[in-house]
């Protein structure tokens, strides 16, 4: 009894709509209380630390990650729930409108239509070309007829239904099959699986590959807006050319470059003009933040500059009459500057355990001597970040789209108009209606009377 | 800008602007022949709309689909074209203008304030799915813009029954109707833009739904609309109540177009990186 009682609310239209507007507002929701993987790792931490009452409530109900939380899953259940509970409850009702034919019309049924028209002259034949002319199939028996447009378009309601359960199922399978991943490679350098910030899949395994990144080249208009960009990969397919828009796909594993960045030459020399040390640097410099590097013992801070000129040169020699003090407090600027590489120049300050040594300006070519030591600014290359993923039923996720799509087109643009008919002597007794149009359906109606009677 | 650009959607823009406050005047002083000429100004300042929209293109070397003021002149484009339409192809939806033309025109103003630089297109927004997304997103904010139309003038006439200028306008039963039609292809237009987002997020961000403001907005917005067309399908919702339902629902769509990038900065939709 109760069961049943539960079965009827859940199956309920009303329980439909209430749970429509709990989804819209739970998501709502998270557009007003900061979200823990939107408001990215410096900004959460510090919301925390600032209120770090309301964060702690808002972490122990889940609120913090909304989209994800139990509240929002229970929702999602009881929506798909009363989404099934709905659908077996109205297939049969539909199927049984949509297929059933039925032929026993009375004039009276007719006659209390919202349309109804009398038409004299006529007979069942030339009705039958009438109604095939205008897209309807035509169904008759001794005495009456039905006309029926768009017959099967009630059954798109079951595949509008049918369509959010294969989101569902494609949401969970991406869900449950979701790897993420950085990588992080250079120019002239091989990936061979160095993944970083991973999440593994919570079912299979940590997806394997193997490219070599041969070139990167990024094109921007007036300096700074990037408008294309080029990375070249060596593949076991051979060449691939990929981009923004343009990932590198290896079946369900995709490669979308998210940033790239510069990866400078540095070779440090002794005072004979031995290489003691050398490297590619992957530097996080080429938007003016500040990254450092460390070689032989020594901390290289340094600052990039993509078209270095005398200006700023100039400005930068303000900056060396700065007390010591100031050098040794960390420079955390930024400084704004166009993507685009014409003339660049490394501002580098050097410390040895944490006490500056020296402070110069490079451009590439160049050399700062320190401490018996020459630090060369050698060459310059791109390194790129890879944003890694690989899940499966996304296919199924776009067919739910499509059905979707295709169902609503089905049911509402191609809705059903349905009209019965009495034949009476001469006259013949004509009433129709149609579905979500009521108003607009009589225009039509009308108007396929006027001229079935002119 | 670029200069004709300029020149024609200032013009477009004065020109929307005289037809918004004539169609206002001729509500308030129930004046019919200034309705049924008002079309006309619409025809004029929908052309230098069009020649801007060109002079963009030739400028830019691509279709303005970017960007508040880009997202504005579309949008508003659509809005206008089917108004257009509709005016001259019934002449009893001649009114529909009074609620779309002095919001698309306060669209258009709030674009043009938006700094409409010219550069091309950016990297990231090289993708034939940006074609795809855009356009059905602004083919439904037409269609919702519409609808939203056909209810203030629902609702007018309904609070109007007796007065002679409203006789002219549609019956309430045929403006419900057109306006549930255009609600019904607003919201499978909008399905295809929040489908199409999804596939070209995946390539671009590598995920093809990320609970971004704009992407959430969205979706809450397409929720609203589908809780309307549930309503009136299998709840019997109709007459003022729904057409205030659709008045409400618009403002969905008007955050998701325009107000998220306003008070956020966290968005991918900034199209910043």
């Amino acid at each position: 009894m109760i069961i049943q009682s539960v079965m009827k609310t859940l199956r309920s239209l009303k329980v439909t709509v209430v749970l429509i507007i709990c989804l819209a507002s739970v998501f709502g929701l998270g557009l007003i209380i900061p979200q823990k993987n939107l408001l990215g790792r410096e900004m959460y931490p510090a919301w925390k630390a600032e209120k770090p009452g309301l964060v702690a409530f808002l972490e122990a109900i889940d609120f913090t990650e909304i989209y994800t939380s139990p509240v929002t899953f229970i929702l999602w259940g009881l929506f798909f729930l009363n989404l099934m509970l709905v659908m077996i409850s109205r297939i049969p009702a539909i199927w049984k409108r949509t297929v059933k034919k039925d032929l026993t019309v009375s004039v009276e049924s007719i006659k209390t239509g919202r349309h109804y028209e009398v038409i004299e002259g006529e007979n069942i034949d030339s009705l039958s070309s009438a109604f095939a002319r205008r897209g309807y199939r035509f169904f008759s028996d001794a005495g009456s007829f039905r006309a029926i447009k768009n017959r099967f378009s009630p059954l798109a309601t079951i595949l509008f239904h049918f369509s959010f359960f294969l989101l569902l199922i494609g949401a969970i399978m991406t869900f449950y099959t979701k790897f993420r991943a950085e990588a992080s490679v250079a120019v002239g350098e091989t990936f061979t699986g160095q993944y970083h910030r991973v999440r593994p899949p919570k079912i299979g395994s940590i997806p394997e590959t193997t490219f070599t990144v041969t070139a990167i080249n990024p094109t921007y208009y007036k300096k700074t807006l990037s408008t294309d960009l080029k990375v070249v990969l060596q593949t076991k397919k051979g060449e691939e050319i990929m981009g923004i828009n343009k990932p590198y796909r290896e079946g369900a594993l995709s490669f979308i470059v998210s940033d790239i960045d510069i990866a400078p030459l540095f070779i440090i020399k002794d005072k004979s003009g031995k290489e003691v040390e050398g490297a590619y640097v992957k530097l996080k410099v080429l938007r003016g933040e500040e990254d450092s590097f460390r070689m032989l013992g020594y901390d290289f801070r340094t600052i990039f500059y993509t078209d270095y000129s005398d200006e700023i040169k100039n400005k930068l020699e303000k900056t060396t009459a700065l007390p010591q003090i100031l050098k040794q407090l960390p420079m955390n600027r930024r400084v704004p500057q166009p993507g685009e590489v014409i003339n660049p120049a490394f501002k580098i300050l050097i410390f040895k355990d944490g006490l500056f040594v020296k402070e110069q300006t490079i451009k590439k070519g160049a050399y700062i001597e320190f401490e018996g030591f020459s630090l060369i600014f050698e060459d310059l290359n791109y390194w790129a970040t890879f944003y890694v993923g690989k899940e499966h039923g996304l296919n199924i996720l776009y067919t739910g789209f499509a059905f979707m799509v295709l169902a609503l087109i089905i049911r509402f643009l191609f809705y059903r108009r349905d009209i019965k008919g009495v034949i009476e002597r001469d006259r013949i007794h004509i009433g129709g209606k149609g579905e979500f149009y009521p108003a607009l359906f009589g225009d039509e109606f009308r108007k396929m009377m006027d001229d079935l009677k002119s | 800008m670029a200069p004709i650009e300029t020149i024609c959607i200032w013009i477009a823009t004065g020109l929307y602007a005289i037809t918004a406050a004539l169609y206002i005047y001729s509500f308030v002083f129930k004046n019919e022949k200034i309705l049924q000429r008002i079309v006309y100004i619409i025809i004029v300042s929908f052309l230098f709309h069009t020649a801007s929209i060109i002079a963009r293109y030739y400028a830019i070397g691509n279709l303005p689909v970017a960007g508040d003021y880009e997202t504005a002149l579309g949008g508003t484009w659509i809005i206008v074209l089917i108004t257009l339409y509709l005016s001259l192809r019934h002449k009893s939806l001649k009114s529909l203008g009074v609620a779309t033309l002095p919001f698309s025109l306060l669209l258009l103003g709030f674009g043009i304030m938006r700094a409409p630089g010219l550069a091309p297109m950016s990297a990231s927004l090289k993708s034939f799915w940006l074609y795809i997304h855009v356009l059905f997103a602004q083919i439904a904010f037409g269609s919702y813009t519409i609808a939203f139309g056909m209810a203030i003038i629902y609702l007018l006439k309904n609070k109007n029954p007796d007065k002679e200028f409203y006789g002219k306008f549609p019956g309430l039963p045929r403006l419900e109707d057109l306006m549930f039609r255009f609600v019904i292809f607003g919201f499978i237009t909008d399905a295809v833009m929040i489908a199409s987002g999804a596939i070209w997020a995946k390539d671009l961000w590598g995920n093809y739904w990320s609970w971004d403001p704009v992407e959430t907005w969205s979706l809450i917005t397409w929720l609203i609309y589908g809780l309307t067309i549930h309503l009136r399908v299998t709840m019997g919702w109709k007459g003022r109540k729904l057409a205030w339902l659709v008045v409400f629902a618009l403002t969905g769509m008007v955050i998701t177009f325009f107000g998220v990038d306003l008070f956020v900065d966290t968005s991918l939709h900034l199209f910043t990186k």
